[in-house]
């Protein structure tokens, strides 16, 4: 597995354990006091806050040590602390000033609620004093991780263990404790001896969470602080990371069934008269602790070996979620309790109230996530990187072409009818248009060809709005085509379109003509584009070709002045097509500018005035059908003569020679030379004739080139 | 003297925005066609016209039991009143666009200057039609044979609320429509009507582990909003204000999410 992959995992667990967060506030309502009782209680909720309580926040701090080691090697100590500041001290303080009040709020409106007459003196007396740091204590936490990792590392470094024997030694102990599931017993022990031997400590709440008070509490300290630890020890031979991978599910074995026996020995919720003592042997205690500090690191280490296992690989929509996983979990608190103590009042069931809270929160988060924060400088803050939205130039805005340009061109870019400027569009990894740029002349037929995949339809599809570009501009009728106005002067004709079947063909065309300020009438439309015959039809029930007519009649109906035509006459038979072919010459007569995609050379030979070749995304070539030709300096010779072609074959400048009977044709880059040649070896030769290479063979030849 | 000026005269001028006139004349013309073209295809317009009005007539009025209290053959009226516009509003809007995005002909439209909202409103209009075509013989069949205790107004005020209700029930259409294939979109529909409109509580009683569950469903508010709004008080068993704001929500929810997906997908 490469590193970039076991990053994406442990990004994955790490966005899992802030998200669970969420989970977890909103279960607290339907068993516990705080911030409010709702009246419908559950044990389901009450076992599941126990069990994601085991683990959360151990998992979270063993990757944050493993992070903080990663940008500590990668960037340095300078930048580490800088990084960190910005990235957990400033989100602390200004979040901690933001939410602290509201929550608090929340929670003394909640608990009156709860305990309703006797309010202020109940409810005040379950308030703890000290300062409420809230469910940001875990900011402040990572905060005396960081100083105290790096002070002992600093030692380390340079009193205690210069030379890295030592380090080298514990790298040793932890390969050799994780891969015989042993390490777990001595990681377990200095939370184990620090819960075992405090007499306060309220059992069915596990590590007790440390949100009230500055003094940093020494079960967070131990429990959590050793979490650190192994995270950042970790980092040190990523490699070891396979063994979690290897082993996860025998962790998570062991990590359920001694949760299960935990939750045997204390109850499946807490007894809120009896928190800090065990029915039961006088072992009992002993054997809670151990099983309880025990399973907190089976649960790490078989959740990050899942994750390492089914999510190595890179996702977009992981990316999305783990990104926005802090300002969640950071923003979550006051929503969360806020929902829950609203929601008191109503009579619904928890399995309902629960589900709605989780969701409504996610989705208030998720939306101010992707409007407030991605794209502005609080995402900088909080990803360390902002993340763009669509990039603004794609919408039309261009800057301004210098004055000098604008005056040479008689057409500045505004001024015509439709322009692609540097655009550049992709699909996940093929680029489909590299940095093309290209415009339609008023009054003027620009054919755009090139081979399947070129970048035909893209291009189109940009001019016609359907798509935005990733970079550079678009602009159709002077502005951005993605504005319904730009689009009131075009017509389309589309590829593998079913309009309705059951409208009949004077319907579609009375539909279509709506759309435009100044269409042609009914009959003019249906006469110019030959269907006056078919306009009681209905659309179903017509062939093919006719189909294809109804098309053109929609396309024109609304007297466009750029009209694309895309392979507009496939399925035509010779006479609708010259029929066409007629009535697109007269809307060219009249002004309309036209933009062609067509396989079929001929007609673009025979109508375009400009081709425009595309081939791999880029722009190989553009000009008149006379000088595409000439960009084909070979020429073909046919002539009726008895020479040998074997000896015409060895003469200079001869591509290709064929005998039909007696007459010859030759493809040559230098005629006049061959043609020299030929009068020399067969004074008697006849019906000789000299011609310019077909835009096919232009074609043809260009498009070889990139290949 | 500029060489180039014979050439400007032909270069592009930026069209005048629609007038309002015709702005309006643009979105009655689509909704013609689109009502048109649903009600000429009889496969796709009977079952809606024809199903609730039946299952109306037998489980509604031949099989309820003659001692039954009155006021519940007022509710049965309302439940397959609900029914009767669900289904048009459901099936009109999922499969409407998902034929559209299926032929290509979405992508056409936008590709046209057809005013963005156009299609949209001109499919509400005709779920909207069609749930008032369905409607209407069960109100009928209600008044003439049903045995209600409402009056003719309370009737027509149930009536009107659920041709407003229409719009959630579309926008659910219209979502599923905007993310299923065209052979796909009417299982996806059926997947959302058929437990819907069992598990609302219309007009079957209800195992009571289910019961609370009924507030999931927007068929259920619809229903309370209905009774509600005609006056029946015996079956209030929700705040009619919170009602409309669920069927509020789910027309801001799935509507937004259909348009989304529209406007960028197609």
């Amino acid at each position: 597995m490469s590193q970039e992959n076991r990053l994406h995992a442990l990004d994955a667990a790490r966005a899992f354990a802030l998200l669970l967060g969420i989970v977890l506030h909103a279960t607290m309502s339907f068993f516990f006091f705080m911030p409010a009782q709702d009246p419908s209680q559950s044990t389901t909720m009450a076992v599941t806050f126990y069990v994601i309580h085991v683990f959360r926040m151990s998992l979270f701090f063993l990757l944050a040590g493993f992070f903080a080691h990663m940008v500590l090697h990668r960037r340095g100590m300078r930048a580490f602390v800088k990084d960190r500041a910005k990235r957990i001290l400033a989100p602390m303080t200004v979040g901690w000033l933001l939410i602290a009040p509201p929550t608090i709020y929340i929670v003394i409106i909640g608990m009156t609620k709860t305990f309703g007459g006797q309010a202020a003196a109940a409810g005040g007396a379950q308030i703890p004093p000290g300062f409420p740091l809230t469910h940001l204590w875990f900011l402040y936490y990572l905060c005396i991780f960081y100083v105290i990792a790096l002070g002992v590392r600093a030692a380390f470094v340079r009193f205690v263990d210069p030379k890295g024997t030592l380090r080298a030694r514990i790298d040793g102990v932890l390969r050799a404790g994780l891969a015989t599931y042993a390490a777990p017993l001595l990681l377990a022990a200095p939370l184990f001896a620090v819960l075992y031997k405090d007499p306060a400590w309220m059992m069915w709440f596990g590590l007790p969470t440390p949100d009230i008070g500055l003094t940093p509490k020494l079960p967070a300290l131990a429990g959590f602080g050793t979490a650190f630890l192994l995270g950042w020890l970790l980092h040190r031979q990523v490699e070891v990371l396979e063994v979690f991978r290897r082993q996860c599910f025998v962790n998570l074995a062991f990590a359920i069934g001694l949760t299960v026996f935990c939750l045997s020995l204390v109850g499946l919720k807490p007894n809120m008269m009896a928190l800090t003592t065990l029915d039961g042997p006088a072992w009992s205690r002993a054997a809670y602790a151990g099983a309880y500090t025990l399973s907190i690191w089976y649960w790490v280490f078989g959740l990050t070996g899942l994750a390492l296992r089914f999510f190595d690989n890179p996702s977009p929509a992981r990316r999305y979620v783990a990104d926005s996983s802090y300002w969640l979990y950071i923003m979550h608190l006051p929503v969360v309790f806020g929902l829950q103590v609203l929601l008191m009042d109503l009579p619904w069931h928890w399995s309902l109230k629960f589900p709605f809270i989780v969701l409504v929160t996610l989705a208030i988060l998720l939306v101010s996530y992707h409007y407030l924060v991605r794209p502005t400088f609080i995402g900088g803050v909080l990803n360390g990187r902002k993340v763009s939205r669509r990039s603004k130039a794609g919408r039309g805005v261009t800057s301004p072409a210098p004055a000098a340009a604008a005056q040479l061109d008689p057409n500045p870019i505004d001024k015509k009818p439709a322009v692609l400027e540097k655009v550049t569009k992709r699909f996940d990894t093929t680029v489909a248009l590299d940095g093309v740029s290209l415009a339609v002349e008023p009054g003027e037929m620009l054919a755009v060809l090139g081979p399947n995949g070129a970048g035909k339809s893209t291009a189109i599809s940009l001019w016609l709005g359907l798509l935005e570009p990733d970079g550079g501009s678009v602009r159709v009728m002077g502005a951005s085509p993605l504005e319904v106005t730009s689009r009131l002067e075009v017509g389309v004709m589309m590829q593998d379109v079913n309009l309705a079947p059951d409208l009949k063909v004077r319907e579609h065309i009375a539909q279509t003509a709506s759309y435009y300020a100044n269409p042609l009438s009914l009959d003019e439309a249906l006469e110019f584009s030959g269907t006056t015959p078919l306009a009681g039809k209905r659309y179903g029930k017509l062939s093919g070709g006719q189909k294809r007519q109804v098309q053109f009649a929609v396309a024109i109906c609304g007297r466009p002045k750029l009209l694309f035509l895309d392979e507009p006459t496939v399925g035509l038979d010779v006479e609708a097509r010259e029929a066409m072919w007629r009535a697109i010459r007269k809307l060219m007569a009249d002004g309309c500018s036209i933009v062609l995609t067509t396989h079929y050379l001929e007609e673009a030979e025979a109508l375009a005035d400009r081709v425009a070749v595309l081939a791999k995304g880029r722009l190989i070539a553009t000009g008149s059908v006379e000088e595409m030709r000439s960009l084909v300096t070979r020429r073909r010779i046919s002539c009726r003569s008895g020479v040998d072609i074997d000896e015409i074959r060895g003469w200079p400048g001869v591509v290709e020679v064929l005998r039909d009977g007696n007459q010859v044709r030759v493809t040559a880059f230098d005629a006049e030379g061959v043609v020299r040649r030929l009068f020399v070896a067969d004074s008697a030769l006849s019906h000789l004739e000299v011609r310019q290479a077909s835009l096919a063979e232009a074609f043809t030849e260009l498009t070889k080139e990139t290949a | 003297m500029n060489t180039n000026v014979a050439i400007i005269p032909a270069a592009v001028t930026r069209p005048a925005p629609m007038p309002l006139l015709a702005l309006l004349r643009t979105y009655a013309t689509e909704a013609k066609y689109e009502t048109l073209n649903g009600l000429r295809n009889p496969a796709f317009a009977v079952p809606f016209l024809v199903i609730p009005v039946a299952v109306y007539l037998l489980f509604g009025v031949v099989m309820v039991p003659a001692d039954i209290e009155p006021q519940w053959r007022n509710y049965l009226f309302s439940g397959f009143s609900v029914l009767a516009v669900m289904m048009p509003a459901i099936f009109v809007g999922c499969m409407g666009i998902a034929l559209e995005r299926e032929g290509n002909l979405l992508k056409l439209k936008r590709a046209l200057p057809m005013p963005a909202g156009a299609n949209l409103v001109a499919k509400l209009l005709t779920s909207m039609i069609v749930s008032s075509m369905a409607m209407v013989p069960i109100a009928i069949a209600g008044l003439a044979i049903g045995q209600l205790t409402l009056s003719l107004s309370q009737v027509l005020i149930l009536e009107l609320v659920m041709i407003l209700g229409t719009i959630p029930f579309f926008t659910i259409g219209f979502f599923i429509g905007s993310v299923a294939s065209g052979s796909a979109a009417p299982a996806y529909g059926n997947i959302v009507f058929l437990p819907m409109m069992w598990l609302s509580g219309l007009f079957i009683p209800l195992p009571e582990f289910l019961e609370p569950w009924t507030v999931v469903w927007p068929a259920f508010h619809l229903n309370q909003v209905a009774l509600a709004s005609a006056g029946v008080s015996e079956f209030s068993w929700f705040p009619p204000g919170m009602a409309v704001a669920v069927l509020v929500g789910v027309a801001v929810l799935f509507g937004g999410g259909g348009v989304w997906r529209v406007a960028r997908v197609g």
